[in-house]
């Protein structure tokens, strides 16, 4: 774009459109800017280059070569590890500041350690929990985005620690990832925290947007012991508290794409709801049969913190006085409502959700039109699809019948998006 | 953070991240020197990890225990399992403690994998046998026709380290080549 302005201006200049200070004036502005900014697609090719030489590394020890003796394979083990270190070191020493020299060498170190941890278990035929190695790959290269401010490194960080934490917690019995992905997090956090307010507007502070919000939810399910059926009641408070995390981000730092707080906080609320407008949801919720009563559960206790924090959140923000207005708040404490009424009736919970649902899916849709959101607005109408659809599988209703309300549906669909961009065009 | 102090506290990382490695080297080769050679029979099959490649997972032999009473193991739970050899020179087990057997004991730290009355089933820490990719499948037909052999395994005061598989006195490596 630059360049095109810049090729440009003689001939503005001599068509008396500009004076020739204000050509310098331009062309400073962009040497300036380009000082500034650095190369992002070296910065880009160095990252890729980074990344899949160290998976490639990692690809060829998993070959397992036999011809070579232990101590080779054992020097072979170490060779990346080191490699790395040196370029790590001499990027601290003699290229600080220079964003692709420290992105490159983090990912190639980060990607290294687990080689070498890989290559050395492979060797002596250890076995170790797939959970465990994580473990100490995650530990072993969480100080490299401080050291190497390194964004990179950052985001595998949090990929890690969310792969070792689902691990552990899912997939190996007798583990679980406790305390330490919430330690993990709260390490992470201070360097998202900067780099969102640095440069809120970079693709890395988006990706960390995306990444975080999705990672903790994964990762939540596995706080889950002996009451299961209280998850859902912690869920919708992590879910409400995801929406106004992103909407705090967005209040000091405007340019965020906070897509990813916006998913978790308004799909997640919404795919519990739909699960739980069928009534035989609630008939697989147990609270009776369990000798500990649920209220001395940890997940209770997940529960009421997260709903603390929640509305301490939004009691905050209402006095900062950043937008916070959205029915979507309302959600945890109506879900928390109809939860414990589902305990002694869990029919009347069942319907108060689909009435819920049917009066979110309105609102969002006069929201839509009122905004002039075709998002918004879609967000709404799918609601009401969805709403339709899931009471499809249990109200015995005719065929024609469900025929005709579907058509109704997908002409309202047509006709509200096609009004909207008439709307929006006038 | 100054240039210097960055730079320090990276040395002091550089060298944690290479102590770890090099301590599973260190501690692996201790016990191939010192330990007690054991003969665990086996019966293996070819899974893959993802980061470690293949490998010929091993099934042992030696892997119930008759508690002489229903002493409370848990599921999960490390025990020390006492080794004495067999008639036949197999690695039998000779008893489970919760606590730190004695020097001369040969002994090895294992997972009860569940219990059944008083049958306890412990898995071992040395249960992978990683080979050269395409040579893993190899080695598994191999093993399945014969269907006899054994891991030989150093055992050094509760660590244990997987030496190599043999079939009819051969390595497992050398017959898969």
């Amino acid at each position: 774009m630059s360049k095109h302005i810049l090729s440009a201006l003689p001939e503005l200049i001599e068509a008396g459109l500009i004076s020739p200070a204000t050509a310098d004036e331009i062309v400073a502005y962009y040497e300036k800017k380009r000082d500034h900014s650095p190369n992002k697609i070296l910065l880009a090719f160095a990252i890729f280059g980074a990344l899949l030489t160290g998976l490639g590394i990692i690809l060829i020890i998993a070959h397992n070569w036999d011809h070579f003796s232990q101590m080779t394979k054992t020097i072979f083990a170490f060779l990346p590890l080191v490699i790395g270190q040196v370029v790590a070191g001499f990027t601290i020493l003699r290229k600080s500041g220079n964003m692709v020299w420290q992105e490159a060498s983090a990912i190639f170190l980060t990607l290294s350690i687990g080689a070498s941890i890989s290559l050395v278990s492979q060797i002596y035929n250890l076995l170790g929990d797939l959970s465990s190695f994580l473990f100490w790959w995650t530990l072993l290269s969480l100080p490299l985005m401080y050291l190497l401010r390194s964004s990179m490194a950052s985001l595998l960080f949090w990929c890690g620690a969310a792969y070792y934490a689902a691990q552990a917690g899912y997939f190996e019995r007798g583990h679980s990832a406790s305390p330490w992905y919430w330690l993990f997090v709260l390490a992470a956090l201070p360097y998202y925290y900067q780099l969102s307010k640095r440069a809120g507007a970079s693709n890395f502070a988006n990706f960390h947007h995306l990444v975080v919000p999705i990672s903790l939810v994964i990762v939540f399910g596995t706080e889950s012991h002996h009451h299961p059926s209280i998850m859902f009641l912690a869920y919708m408070s992590l879910f409400g508290l995801l929406h106004l995390l992103g909407m705090w981000i967005k209040s000091w730092s405007p340019e965020s794409n906070i897509s990813g707080y916006q998913m978790a906080g308004k799909l997640g609320p919404l795919g519990l709801l739909m699960w739980f407008s069928f009534y035989s949801s609630w008939g697989e919720l147990h609270f009776r049969n369990n000798p500990e009563p649920f209220w001395m559960g940890v997940e209770f206790f997940w529960f009421l913190g997260l709903s603390i924090l929640f509305i301490a959140l939004q009691l905050w923000l209402q006095r900062q006085k950043a937008e916070v207005s959205s029915h979507f708040h309302l959600l945890p404490f109506a879900f928390a409502l109809f939860f414990f009424i589902s305990m002694v009736h869990p029919f009347v919970s069942t319907v108060l959700v689909n009435l819920l649902l049917l009066g979110i899916g309105i609102v969002t849709v006069v929201e839509g039109s009122q905004k002039n959101s075709i998002a918004t607005l879609n967000i709404g109408m799918l609601t009401l699809t969805g709403l339709l659809i899931c009471r499809f599988f249990d109200l015995k209703i005719d065929f024609v019948v469900r025929g005709i309300l579907f058509i109704i549906v997908g002409v309202g669909f047509f006709l509200g998006n096609y009004w909207m961009i008439k709307k929006k065009k006038s | 953070m100054n240039q210097q102090y960055r730079f320090g506290l990276f040395v002091l990382l550089a060298l944690v991240q290479l102590y770890f490695p090099g301590k599973m080297v260190y501690d692996s080769n201790k016990v191939l020197w010192m330990g007690q050679v054991f003969k665990f029979e086996t019966r293996p099959v070819d899974p893959a990890d993802p980061f470690r490649g293949r490998y010929v997972a091993l099934n042992f032999a030696a892997t119930q225990f008759e508690a002489p009473t229903e002493s409370a193991w848990q599921r999960n739970e490390t025990v020390f399992v006492l080794l004495e050899t067999d008639a036949e020179g197999y690695a039998k087990i000779k008893g489970l403690s919760r606590s730190k057997p004695a020097q001369q004991e040969a002994y090895v730290s294992a997972k009860v994998s569940y219990v059944w009355k008083n049958q306890v089933t412990l898995f071992y820490p040395f249960s992978r046998f990683y080979m050269e990719e395409g040579k893993a499948q190899k080695a598994e037909i191999i093993y399945r026709r014969v269907n006899a052999g054994y891991a030989l395994v150093k055992v050094y005061k509760g660590e244990a380290v997987l030496e190599d598989v043999l079939v009819k006195g051969k390595s497992l490596r050398e017959l898969a080549r």
